[in-house]
């Protein structure tokens, strides 16, 4: 099955075609032109990877990602920028971004890195459900 | 003029615009390059044997157009400020220059989820001033309007002749303030600007503007 994204930037013409170009290499995929609206897709679905744009209106990209991260620490988002500072960078990533990316976007390196979000997020939900069990059993005490 | 006072102000601006211009430019792009591809995967899906839709391509040339349009009136905007820097004092049509400036802050107005309306008045208000610093602190004025605007969130700005001068007003600012020193504007540097371009700058309480004087001539 292909891996479920969620694209969040306020430029509708962008989002639609590359939510189109995503689909046709069989990604399942999610639009959202507005970052709260986004939020509360994050709250209500699971995502592979989200693909959030740094700079938009109601909601700067930082801030979305420290959202986005607070009500699911394991999800893995990609940040989007029309300028990938360094400074940016370290700051996304000291947030917890899974990547960077600068626009215009190349879709291979997209797609690459949405399988590299996709295939660390298992790892982090088996090593979570591995832990469960482990104190499950360790409670109980057998 | 004195440049050295309001040079460094006037390069922040010029800074601040031209980095505003490259994110939209690189967003524009960003657009293109989506449709561009997207030929490009229908082209393939059709050498593949899926034919492609002739309204689908309409569809993306539409849209391709659209980016080249606004990319167009950027570039226009950008070079007609680059250029004000060119001579110190020129004459300038004072409802052009407003409507460049807001063209310019389009971005600033949309980051902040802010409406901007110009209200020109039909005859033309010709003023001799320095064309920069007057952007400058025109900018300057609808960003404090746009921070400090009345819900529903759309700044009006209209202009007046009255004339030896010319008024701007920027409103509708909202009712949070006891008095004007509460609002702390002009700060240090609009003062700067406004001393320079022989102009002054009130808080009117009453029509909950921010009001802008100009000389018709600088010079006189």
């Amino acid at each position: 099955m292909g891996e479920k994204v969620l694209l969040i930037d306020d430029e509708k013409d962008f989002i639609e075609t590359l939510a189109e170009r995503m689909k046709n290499r069989g990604m399942k995929v999610s639009t959202s032109t507005s970052p709260i609206e986004a939020l509360k897709k994050v709250e209500n679905e699971d995502f592979d990877a989200v693909v959030l744009d740094l700079m938009m209106p109601e909601m700067d990209g930082i801030k979305a990602l420290t959202a986005i991260r607070e009500k699911n620490p394991q999800m893995q988002v990609i940040l989007l920028t029309g300028h990938a500072t360094i400074e940016k960078g370290i700051e996304a990533m000291k947030l917890g971004a899974a990547d960077f990316l600068e626009k215009p976007i190349d879709i291979a390196k997209l797609s690459e890195k949405i399988k590299t979000a996709q295939a660390k997020k298992m790892i982090l939900v088996e090593k979570g459900a591995e832990e469960k069990i482990k104190n499950i059993l360790g409670g109980k005490g057998w | 003029m004195p440049f050295k006072l309001v040079g460094e102000i006037g390069l922040k601006f010029f800074g601040k615009i031209s980095a505003s211009i490259s994110h939209e430019i690189k967003n524009i792009m960003a657009i293109i390059n989506e449709n561009a591809g997207l030929i490009e995967d229908l082209t393939l899906m059709s050498e593949k044997g899926i034919p492609i839709d002739p309204e689908r391509l309409k569809n993306i040339s539409a849209k391709i157009i659209k980016q080249v349009a606004r990319a167009d009136t950027i570039l226009k905007n950008m070079n007609k400020f680059a250029h004000s820097i060119d001579e110190p004092f020129g004459q300038i049509e004072l409802g052009e220059l407003i409507s460049l400036v807001c063209g310019l802050s389009a971005r600033f107005a949309s980051m902040k989820g802010v409406n901007v309306e110009v209200n020109n008045i039909k005859t033309p208000i010709i003023i001799i001033t320095n064309p920069f610093f007057m952007q400058t602190i025109i900018f300057r004025c609808i960003n404090f309007t746009m921070d400090n605007c009345e819900k529903g969130k759309t700044v009006f700005i209209t202009s007046k002749d009255n004339g030896n001068s010319a008024t701007i007003a920027f409103g509708k600012l909202r009712e949070f303030f006891e008095s004007k020193e509460n609002l702390n504007f002009p700060q240090k540097e609009e003062k700067i600007l406004l001393n320079a371009l022989k102009s002054e700058m009130i808080l009117s309480l009453d029509t909950k503007e921010l009001i802008l004087n100009i000389p018709k001539d600088i010079n006189k």
